[in-house]
């Protein structure tokens, strides 16, 4: 018997990639012969992480099929048609409505991308979704097999990295540093950001700066919305869109943040609630979709984005040292069910559960 | 953290808030809305550029070796299509793979262009006297230019016909 991985793009650092090949190894440990095909696979990811799905071999009734499902792709057909058992790792999907105005390309991916969920509910035998708002949305598109919950496999060893020296040199200061990190996409609501943080500035500490550390097209419309609002705010000189970097860049904005910031108002699990939790960093996040789940009745939960509190919020973390090591304590705990070992020991026990036909 | 602790401190910063001079934010939408504006679909533009790609696809992966003649320059001519060989088994295969997906992208950019002649929907209707019809956007303009040059031959065909009638004597009646 084989246990194969389908994902539509396989990316280094991307945290759906990461929960595959996570997922892989544990697979070969537990004795199954596993790989991971990928529609789309990007350097400097090899064969030996992920191989084209073109090479995918014939699968038979005994095999099983894990597809991880976060967009819409013709891979979904692919997987609906296969003759074995069908797994899938739900991840979700950013609903259309976030691209209307800004990607059109986007937005009617995404409007088939929920089809596509929809009309794949027949063909899928178990499934494991990230947090409870994912099974959730899973069970409203029509999901009747057996799910769990099963957070994303973090390899928490992969984030023990040496810090970059110049980020270092650059941003070691007195100046309080204020966190995101994630795509620049419109779900995320970084304009939320941008206001909170430009209160803060104005309102309580000019002595701070924001770092968006993340992935986005130079020329794409929303991109050029945030920054010319950045420069309609005046913070523009204090907001550092780092674009795409190194995971090693990624890990020094963490070692550097004081605070994290999170206003997204859709999330399936949010790695970088965790990746926070893991940097001892404080987190402010808005309270939406699967924010409250992940952080589990830690951090500082809003459920109000008024940029004027949020900016409240920030300054009161960073001068109340006793609520702010709370936080973190809380963060720290909360962390634990989120270790390697713990998701680990989960997903083998579902994997076992599910190929022994008790789920 | 239990909640009864975060909702006291959310009053705590809700009453500091009070305090400060808060005075508003520009909101995100009028700017979002601006940038959205700038980025409008330009046809001209859109049509010089399937231009370009369609002559510009099929990228060469060698270049032709020239040199200044004379014995060295006759080293480095042998010199230079030494590397160029020994070079080729690397920049072949990515130059193929990049030109496969430059004929994907222009052919569906070609289909996409085709598309949009067979289905644009145009608002703009011409007015010319007793004929009255709706065109293509750019036909429009076209339509709209000739009519100025045909109001404006107009003009001055009359302007003409006075100074004939003038040297002949006689009254024009328009």
């Amino acid at each position: 018997m084989r246990i194969i991985q389908l994902i539509s793009t396989i990316a280094y650092g991307d945290a759906v990639s990461n929960d595959a090949i996570a997922m892989r190894d544990v697979l070969i440990q537990m004795g199954f012969y596993s790989r991971i095909y990928g529609e789309h696979i990007l350097p400097p990811l090899k064969r030996s992480d992920a191989i084209p799905l073109a090479e995918m071999p014939q699968l038979k009734a005994d095999d099983v099929a894990i597809y991880h499902l976060s967009t819409g792709t013709p891979l979904t057909h692919t997987f609906a048609n296969l003759p074995c058992r069908k797994v899938v790792v739900y991840h979700n999907t950013t609903p259309p409505r976030y691209f209307y105005k800004n990607n059109a390309v986007l937005y009617a991916v995404q409007k088939e991308s929920l089809q596509q969920i929809k009309a794949l509910a027949p063909y899928v035998d178990y499934c494991m979704a990230d947090s409870a708002f994912n099974r959730d949305d899973l069970r409203a598109m029509g999901y009747t097999c057996p799910i769990d919950v099963l957070p994303i496999l973090i390899p928490f060893a992969d984030y023990a990295q040496d810090f970059t020296p110049h980020l270092l040199q650059k941003y070691s200061d007195t100046t309080i540093n204020v966190l995101y990190t994630g795509r620049i996409a419109s779900n995320k609501k970084v304009e939320d950001i941008l206001a909170s943080f430009a209160c803060y500035q104005k309102y309580y500490n000019a002595n701070s700066r924001l770092f968006l550390a993340g992935n986005y097209a130079p020329g794409e419309l929303y991109f050029r919305q945030l920054t010319a609002y950045a420069k309609k705010l005046g913070i523009a000189e204090q907001v550092v869109f780092t674009g795409s970097v190194p995971f090693r860049d990624i890990v020094t904005y963490y070692h550097l943040a004081d605070v994290y910031l999170c206003m997204s108002e859709h999330e399936g699990f949010c790695v970088p609630l965790v990746e926070a939790m893991y940097f001892a960093v404080p987190i402010i996040a808005y309270a939406s979709t699967a924010v409250p789940q992940t952080l589990g009745g830690t951090g500082l939960l809003l459920q109000d984005k008024n940029p004027m509190l949020v900016a409240g919020a920030i300054d009161r973390l960073m001068r109340d040292t006793a609520l702010r090591t709370e936080i973190v304590q809380a963060q720290n705990v909360r962390l634990q069910d989120f270790s390697y070992e713990t998701i680990r020991a989960q997903f083998m026990e579902n994997m076992n559960a599910f190929l022994e036909g008790k789920k | 953290m239990s909640k009864i602790e975060i909702e006291t401190i959310m009053e705590q910063i809700r009453a500091e808030a009070k305090t400060k001079d808060f005075t508003g934010l520009p909101g995100f939408d009028e700017v979002a809305q601006a940038e959205w504006e700038t980025s409008g679909f330009n046809k001209i533009k859109y049509n010089e550029n399937i231009y370009d790609i369609n002559q510009t696809w099929n990228v060469q992966p060698e270049l032709p070796i020239s040199s200044r003649g004379g014995f060295l320059g006759k080293i480095m001519t042998a010199f230079k299509k030494t590397m160029r060989k020994c070079m080729r088994f690397y920049i072949m295969p990515i130059v193929i793979a990049q030109n496969g997906f430059n004929a994907r992208v222009v052919t569906n950019l070609n289909m996409l262009n085709t598309y949009l002649e067979e289905h644009t929907v145009d608002e703009h209707s011409v007015d010319y006297g007793d004929l009255k019809y709706t065109v293509k956007n750019e036909l429009a303009k076209e339509v709209n230019a000739l009519q100025a040059e045909n109001e404006q031959l107009k003009q001055e065909l009359a302007a003409l016909s006075a100074r004939v009638a003038v040297l002949d004597g006689k009254t024009v009646s328009q």
